[in-house]
């Protein structure tokens, strides 16, 4: 009866909607009611996509409202940076005497929606350091800062960010209150420039989030996340680190004045950076450190349903081990950012990377009833150019906080050669309007790249048939017969051979506006389980699809790709070491062709030979065998997760 | 003790103090003269003092503070040592070298970027960029 069921609604939906969601549908088509719930005043988007089509943004981007990107020379603001993303030009640092910009920088792919996230912390101590006419301006912080940039930065990283009890500095008054009146500018003009850069016409050529970075960091271990607001309805103020020192007081803090304000204000909060978390970010028990709650798990579900797997920083996607050569991508090999410096040589200790979290997700679902760990993944870059999307790795012109000091024009040799220049968010959503996305956001149908626009598309059923690839109406049948990514499968179902398949399928980057494309490789399922029987965890990876044995490579000299790939990949699997007892968890890992990294690309634009000889000291890098010279750019889907329920139905909608 | 020895100890203390680029070790990648990592230590130490030493705080003004120690100590070690083996050959034309080198060596610190700063605004200066 349920087989009949879906049947009689696929062939509905394949009627309904003549288009399947793949790159090229068009818009349109029989617009039903939108599976979106509408919470602002804004004219209904002329392109609409039933199926859903993937938007790119970027919701990690600093301006010179940021403490460390100001120190760094970043004098661009919010309006800058969604000029930027739109495909403007902006000017960049170097700056004259003048403060005029010397450098130029422009987007030769607009994005699709952006976010600008300056730190809540130092909001007004940065606006006071900057304004002379501002009471603390002249303070002797103010003055070392203003003075030695570099140095401020180190000084007010330790006494703040990394600091276990952060705390104001002298010159914000009692309770900080001189900072934080001064801070309440700032954050107006970020929420103002949302706004004026939100396009809420019928073109919805670009959107815009309102949000800010929480910039937690106890000792050096990284714990910091983005806050993304549904619309305009956001915090009075944000939430900053040095009022509210750990995630627990951050989520209160936005259920109160947030998600239980009665406002219509929703937010999410996108961790990043596990990778140098040092375990912070991620914990499995109480604060005290007794067992975690189904109550602290939910809050945490409920609230972080993404995480940046990669970004300028490194990849958070797993741990480098011979099971997974994959891993051994964009990997930095300390636990912490202080560690980058001094380093302790400890071991990167356990629930830091992604996959092994959200096995853990899985091992707290089968304790206590709810998966705290139950997120997506998207890219970002945390850009603090205030140049949101700047992920071409040809054209990568830095970073700007702590890090080459761009203050002084883009050194030959843009970044430390650990770093890169960060990825993309992906959103399948049926417009582009804050609400589609948004609620995209919080189902978790999105994926993350390494900076290309690939696309991948997972659906998790029970029935679909090997054929479904050469079907028209891929996405209809995906839809109606099972989960997207972030959706939850639970069954077995009773009837059928209850066996989980997965329709994966993924387009390379189509380029464009000059930005060079590389073919795909493979595409790979990550599949994370909890055996039932001894409660042990395990991760497997399988090919799936494409050809990991092809002798595709790059020539270094040019940086042109060479020998055969794939502009589409799709397949239909089904889990061969499927278990229906086992809590499990699937995620889809696309794969290009080697190409050029950023510093290559950097390195051939300086005319460096090294075999010649007479490199420059400032681009010996480019000679350095350890530094590698290409990469194998990357898209992880959101998981799928299978709940085992005795009798349970054959698909649910996405866990909460 | 002769004080022309004196003198020329003071006069290479003075060279070695305010001109010749000494390493900030660590993750900071500086070249500075011994005056301006003491520039650097006061300026932290002050922070430090007047805020509080926290976290990380405490470590690095340690490191700014050991090294303006170290090197002033080596300048003024260096500046007798050298004192003590110049002192005998700078009679007559001697001297003349001596002075003549000493100006090419500060002419070469004014027109040439031989001091990389790690904390200032710019990357790579002169002596007087060094202390602007």
């Amino acid at each position: 009866m349920r087989r009949s069921v879906v049947a009689l609604a696929g062939a509905a939906l394949s009627v309904v909607f003549a288009f399947d969601a793949t790159r090229a549908e068009a818009p349109g088509g029989t617009r039903a009611a939108p599976s979106f719930e509408r919470t602002e005043e804004r004219s209904a988007c002329t392109a609409y996509y039933p199926l859903r089509r993937a938007f790119y943004g970027d919701t990690h981007v600093h301006t010179t409202f940021s403490f460390d990107a100001w120190g760094q020379g970043t004098l661009a603001g919010p309006r800058d940076a969604y000029r930027y993303a739109r495909g403007e030009a902006i000017g960049i640092q170097p700056y004259d005497a003048r403060g005029e910009p010397l450098g130029r920088a422009r987007l030769r792919r607009p994005l699709d929606f952006a976010m600008v996230s300056d730190h809540s912390d130092l909001l007004g101590e940065t606006r006071i350091c900057k304004d002379a006419s501002l009471e603390g301006s002249a303070s002797l912080v103010c003055r070392v800062v203003r003075r030695f940039p570099r140095l401020g930065y180190l000084l007010v990283n330790g006494h703040t960010y990394s600091n276990e009890k952060p705390a104001r500095y002298s010159f914000c008054g009692e309770n900080g209150e001189v900072c934080l009146e001064a801070g309440r500018e700032p954050w107006r003009v970020i929420q103002d420039a949302a706004e004026e850069f939100y396009d809420r016409s019928a073109a919805c050529r670009f959107t815009t989030f309102v949000g800010y970075e929480w910039t937690a960091m106890p000792g050096g271990r990284n714990a910091h996340r983005n806050i993304v607001f549904r619309n305009e309805k956001a915090q009075a103020y944000p939430t900053t680190y040095i009022e509210d020192p750990t995630q627990e007081q951050l989520w209160a803090a936005l259920e109160r004045e947030c998600l239980d304000a009665g406002t219509g204000c929703d937010a999410i909060a996108i961790p990043h950076n596990s990778n140098v978390s040092a375990g912070e970010l991620f914990t499995n028990v109480e604060r005290d450190g007794s067992p975690l709650t189904p109550e602290t798990a939910r809050r945490r579900a409920r609230i972080e349903t993404l995480v940046e797997v990669t970004q300028h920083k490194g990849d958070s996607e797993c741990r480098v081990s011979a099971q997974d050569e994959l891993c051994a991508f964009e990997t930095l090999d300390y636990s912490t950012m202080q560690e980058a410096a001094f380093s302790s040589g400890e071991a990167i200790p356990p629930l830091v990377y992604a996959r092994e979290v959200l096995t853990e997700g899985l091992v707290q679902d089968r304790r206590i009833g709810v998966n705290p760990f139950a997120f997506g993944l998207i890219g970002a870059t945390d850009t603090h150019l205030a140049a949101p999307g700047m992920v071409d790795e040809d054209e990568y012109r830095g970073h700007a906080a702590g890090t080459m000091d761009s203050r002084f024009g883009p050194a030959p040799f843009p970044d430390y050669e650990s770093y890169n220049p960060g990825g993309l968010a992906g959103v399948w959503a049926e417009e582009n309007s804050r609400d589609s996305l948004f609620e995209a956001m919080r189902r978790r149908e999105a994926f993350g790249t390494s900076g290309p626009r690939m696309s991948v598309r997972l659906f998790g059923g029970w029935e679909y048939p090997d054929s479904l690839c050469e079907q028209a109406d891929f996405a209809a049948e995906g839809y109606a017969g099972g989960v997207p990514m972030g959706g939850t499968l639970e069954g077995p179902p009773l009837e059928g051979p209850g066996v989980p398949r997965f329709a994966v399928r993924a387009w390379r980057d189509p380029g464009g506006g000059g930005v060079p494309s590389t073919p795909l490789q493979r595409i790979q399922i990550v599949k994370g389980a909890v055996d039932p029987a001894t409660g042990e965890t395990r991760e497997t990876v399988f090919d799936v699809a494409g050809d990991a044995g092809r002798e595709a490579d790059v020539d270094l000299r040019t940086c042109t790709p060479r020998g055969p790939g794939f502009d589409e990949l799709c397949t239909v699997w089904s889990d061969p070491d499927f278990d229906p007892a086992a809590h499990a968890y699937y995620y889809a890992r696309v794969v290009e062709n080697p190409s050029c990294r950023w510093n290559q690309w950097a390195c051939n634009a300086q005319g460096v030979d090294c075999e010649a000889g007479g490199v420059p000291r400032a681009l010996r890098q480019c000679c350095d065998p350890e530094i590698p010279k290409t990469i194998q750019e990357r898209a992880w889907s959101s998981p799928i997760w299978y709940r085992p329920q005795a009798g349970g139905a054959a698909a649910s909608s996405p866990r909460p | 003790m002769d004080a022309r020895v004196r003198r020329l100890r003071w006069v290479l203390f003075a060279v070695f103090f305010f001109t010749v680029p000494l390493p900030l070790l660590g993750p900071f990648d500086g070249f500075i003269p011994a005056v301006r990592h003491g520039i650097v230590a006061g300026a932290a130490l002050a922070v430090a003092a007047f805020e509080g030493a926290e976290g990380p705080v405490r470590g690095a003004v340690g490191l700014f503070v050991a090294h303006a120690v170290v090197w002033t100590i080596v300048a003024f070690v260096a500046s007798r040592v050298l004192a003590r083996v110049l002192a005998p050959r700078l009679a007559g034309r001697g001297a003349g070298w001596f002075w003549a080198a000493l100006v090419l060596w500060l002419l070469a610190s004014v027109v040439f970027d031989l001091y990389a700063t790690p904390f200032g605004r710019f990357q790579r200066v002169n002596l007087l960029g060094v202390f602007s």
